[in-house]
């Protein structure tokens, strides 16, 4: 059996977890850089030059709202939620934890049926 | 200090342009990166400045993840380019086919124009064709993708669809029967040259083998080259040259 190709699959399955790691994440202000360091700490990976893009997209939407803060040596914009995006949020949570449901009875169904 | 990073940015900045938010961008991309360098790679110097921007990605990609994926033709769309062109492609070709036939100009407004053509021409005349049938029919999807409706297209359906064709996997076989092909067009396109070069043009009926000269033309008139040659080469020099009316009187 060949290798199967992990790597397009993985941006894939990523793509909907990364809206909502981020949406969670932003319960607290924060900056592009402190979310790619706090996501570093949490034991995964978000490439720089597609979470910008991704807020962006979220902001468009409405779901976030940024700011600029001038205060330090250096500009930083800074992220956070709001109430659609706090709605949208639960939803994504929901549909999630239903797929996560879903594929745990189906595992366990497939358990079953090797041990009988 | 930050030209390298300038630079960078100034990259990015051509593949986004004419986005409003441009300036938005490319500044929180600049904040970062010296974020980046100042933390990760012990201060903001030219080599952590490089070191940020080659950990961020080639400016065109970073600048492409801005730019929403809207396809210019939808996948949906994608196979009527090439059934539309092909419908539009024979069209033309039979009009072009008509002007020879009946050496006419033929208008189809406001697209197409196909002057009187000679045989020649129409070889010369059916590549730019096939291309306008094609930007044509690539326009009109793309307009069609742009306004995002769902607008069903007519598919036409030819005599048999190629996919309802199922030929058998017989390799000795197809390969002989397009080598025969193959042999057969090249006979055909042989001809078609022969004939060209033979008559200049396909003869509408066989003609009578022509006279050396017209009867009324005797060959003892007509001027010796070589003389006429030794005459050009012998006038002065500077001077224009007059030709000499043909008849031999004057040589």
């Amino acid at each position: 059996m060949t290798d199967p190709d992990i790597g397009s699959l993985e941006t894939e399955m990523n793509r909907g977890f990364l809206h909502l790691l981020v949406l969670a994440l932003l319960e607290k202000e924060m900056y592009g850089y402190s979310m790619v360091k706090h996501i570093e700490r949490l034991g995964y990976k978000v490439e720089e030059n597609t979470l910008y893009p991704l807020l962006r997209r979220l902001e468009k939407n409405g779901w976030i709202a940024s700011k600029w803060d001038l205060r330090e040596d250096r500009p930083r914009k800074f992220y956070v939620i709001t109430a659609e995006g706090r709605a949208l949020r639960s939803s994504l949570l929901e549909i999630w934890k239903n797929q996560n449901r879903i594929l745990d009875e189906v595992i366990k169904e497939n358990a079953n049926v090797q041990q009988a | 200090m930050s030209s390298k990073l300038e630079a960078y940015l100034e990259e990015i900045s051509h593949y986004l342009s004419g986005r409003n938010e441009r300036e938005e961008i490319l500044s929180e991309i600049r904040s970062h990166i010296l974020e980046k360098a100042e933390r990760e790679f012990g201060g903001v110097t030219d080599a952590s400045l490089e070191q940020a921007i080659a950990a961020y990605g080639p400016a065109r990609k970073v600048a492409e993840r801005y730019l929403d994926g809207r396809p210019i033709i939808a996948p949906a769309y994608k196979r009527y380019l090439f059934r539309y062109t092909t419908l539009l492609f024979a069209a033309h070709s039979l009009l072009a086919v008509f002007s020879v036939v009946f050496k006419e100009n033929f208008i189809v407004f406001p697209f197409v124009f196909i002057p009187r053509l000679g045989i020649i021409e129409v070889f010369m005349y059916l590549p730019t064709a096939f291309l306008t049938d094609l930007g044509i029919v690539t326009v009109i999807l793309y307009f069609i993708t742009q306004s995002g409706k769902d607008i069903k297209l007519p598919w036409p359906k030819f005599a048999v669809e190629l996919e309802e064709v199922k030929p058998k996997r017989e390799f000795f076989m197809s390969r002989i029967a397009t080598a025969a092909g193959l042999i057969v067009m090249l006979a055909l396109t042989d001809g078609a040259l022969y004939l060209f070069s033979r008559y200049g043009t396909i003869p509408r009926q066989p003609e009578k083998p022509a006279a050396p000269f017209h009867p009324r033309c005797r060959p003892a008139a007509l001027p010796d080259r070589h003389r006429l040659v030794r005459r050009l080469d012998s006038r002065p020099p500077g001077q224009a040259f007059h030709p000499v009316p043909l008849g031999g009187r004057g040589f």
